[in-house]
């Protein structure tokens, strides 16, 4: 069994896979339950290959190649032969002249096949039931991604079940959500998602300090620091929770205690990236300049460290400031 | 990204940077309805709020202390001042008492080739809180400041029955170590 693509050259079609599907995306617009789009990814058998800070999204080449181990599952292939075909597929693909939206993949007996919409075959014989083109897929995908969010849409076999599941899907929708200060509904369904991962597991320290970053993002302070000290409650030890009870403190303007909150980060944590970041901010608040200079400097030394695809915008974006508030301070401290 | 954060932050002049404002998150807290709204005049952004991304089945540990190497490279550099003397009227008393401030300084500048780490204030600090802690540093002291009221008392360190009294504390990218020290000297007669 082997991939075959017709009309085959170096180009590649980039510009056609620069679109990003969640889990929960692909899920809907394949029929597939997320739970199994998850193993697929941590077996390695279909992995997501975008990355955007610390999740994960499917391109569009991701897409294909999950429809297509999905059809040929359904047609009765052993997992190993499927896994055989989109490895093929894999590499075949980016050497495919077509852009993607003009591609066509279908299934004969032993063999995944991809052609071009204007040079379709005509010989189908003994075809799966895998047979589809990438531009109906596409177009498929672009109104599944612009669909309504409805409440109890999903089948129970997409429903979160566990408290786990609710938290990890809690994420999803936070990351859906985006932030959008007019999104109240997109709000309101992730702080649901948490508090129903709470419910089931009181205990769960994440989801007690995600949902406290998400109050104090819309301002709930107080609100939020007790999401902090709950989650502390459960996980002494759990940096985040320290990390943004620190913030707080600088928020509120107890300067001193955000110092002391970051130096306690940085003694479990002395690598902690935010703990130097912090820490940095509030000593600048209470005068010690000298020592803010130092942090800062192990702040940009440490994102410069980080691999590319872990330095999002917005980090990259605070080491800029910094490195510039670095400059400032050598100045006026004589460094 | 944290939404309606203004990236890039105004120029701020030289001596304001330590009176930076708290931003957004500050004017949220008090008057809400979103931090989003920021002051653009922090030359520092606001952090996102840190959140859990996957529970760790496995924690590490980090514990930091001074390497036994350490303390060799930091007291072959200490600067040393002595203050004291025998307590008045001590000598007709039948054990002899002698008091003393050693201030001992190790400024991380000047011995900075030797160790890895920067030599600046955030270093220093760590460093004297280490040495805070660190039972070897309290018998270093020990020694040093025996040695010195040995000479105060002109006799021999092991005849001195010392109290010590250890503040650590940094100062820049210096450690300072103030000690201070009571002696006792039993008379030996005859």
């Amino acid at each position: 069994m082997h991939v075959v693509a017709t009309n085959v050259s170096p180009i590649s079609a980039a510009s056609d896979d620069e679109s990003a599907y969640s889990f929960r995306e692909v899920s809907r617009l394949l029929a597939l339950p997320e739970r199994r789009l998850r193993y697929w990814s941590q077996t390695g058998f279909v992995v997501p290959s975008v990355r955007k800070g610390e999740r994960r999204f499917y391109s569009f080449r991701d897409l294909i190649a999950v429809k297509v181990a999905k059809g040929l599952l359904e047609g009765g292939l052993p997992l190993r032969r499927v896994r055989r075909q989109l490895e093929a597929l894999r590499t075949t693909l980016p050497r495919v002249r077509a852009p993607l939206h003009e591609l066509r993949i279908r299934c004969e007996n032993d063999r995944v096949v991809v052609d071009e919409v204007a040079h379709r075959f005509e010989a189908d014989s003994g075809q799966l039931v895998l047979d589809f083109e990438v531009k109906a897929l596409r177009e498929e995908a672009a109104q599944v991604v612009s669909l309504p969010w409805v409440d109890g849409d999903d089948s129970s076999e997409h429903a979160p079940e566990t408290a786990y599941e609710w938290f990890s899907f809690a994420q999803e929708l936070e990351e859906e959500w985006d932030r959008a200060p007019a999104d109240t509904e997109g709000l309101s369904r992730v702080r649901h998602a948490y508090e129903a991962a709470l419910e089931l597991d009181p205990c769960l320290a994440a989801a007690w300090t995600n949902l406290g970053g998400l109050l104090a993002e819309i301002g709930q302070i107080e609100e939020a620091r007790e999401h902090f000290e709950e989650a502390l409650r459960h996980d002494a030890d759990q940096l985040q929770a320290r990390l943004n009870l620190a913030e707080l403190s600088l928020v509120m303007d107890r300067h001193e205690a955000a110092v002391r909150g970051y130096r306690d980060v940085l003694r479990r944590d002395p690598d902690c990236i935010e703990g130097h970041y912090g820490l940095a901010r509030a000593l600048l608040q209470t005068g010690g300049k000298g020592e803010a200079l130092a942090h800062l400097e192990r702040f940009r030394i440490a994102v410069d460290r980080l691999p590319g695809d872990e330095r999002d915008p917005e980090l990259q974006a605070r080491r800029e400031q910094a490195k510039s508030v670095i400059e400032t301070l050598r100045t006026e401290l004589g460094r | 990204m944290r939404p309606g954060r203004k990236l890039g932050g105004s120029w701020r002049p030289l001596d304001n940077v330590g009176l930076v404002t708290t931003p957004s998150r500050k004017t949220a807290a008090k008057k809400a309805p979103s931090p989003r709204e920021r002051d653009s005049a922090d030359p520092l952004g606001d952090p996102p709020w840190a959140r859990v991304q996957r529970v760790q089945l496995i924690r590490r540990e980090v514990r930091e202390v001074l390497s036994p190497g350490a303390l060799e490279v930091l007291f072959e550099h200490v600067d040393l001042v002595v203050e004291g003397g025998e307590e008045l009227g001590g000598r007709r008393t039948a054990d002899r008492r002698f008091y003393a401030t050693v201030m001992v300084t190790i400024d991380l500048v000047r011995c900075r080739s030797c160790f890895r780490e920067p030599a600046d204030e955030a270093t220093a600090r760590r460093v004297a809180e280490l040495m805070e802690e660190d039972p070897r540093v309290e018998q270093r002291l020990r020694t040093l400041a025996g040695r010195e009221l040995a000479q105060l008392a002109d006799t021999e360190p092991e005849a001195l029955s010392l109290v010590l009294e250890t503040g650590v504390r940094a100062a820049g990218t210096a450690v300072l170590l103030d000690i201070d020290v009571q002696a006792t000297l039993a008379n030996r007669r005859g």
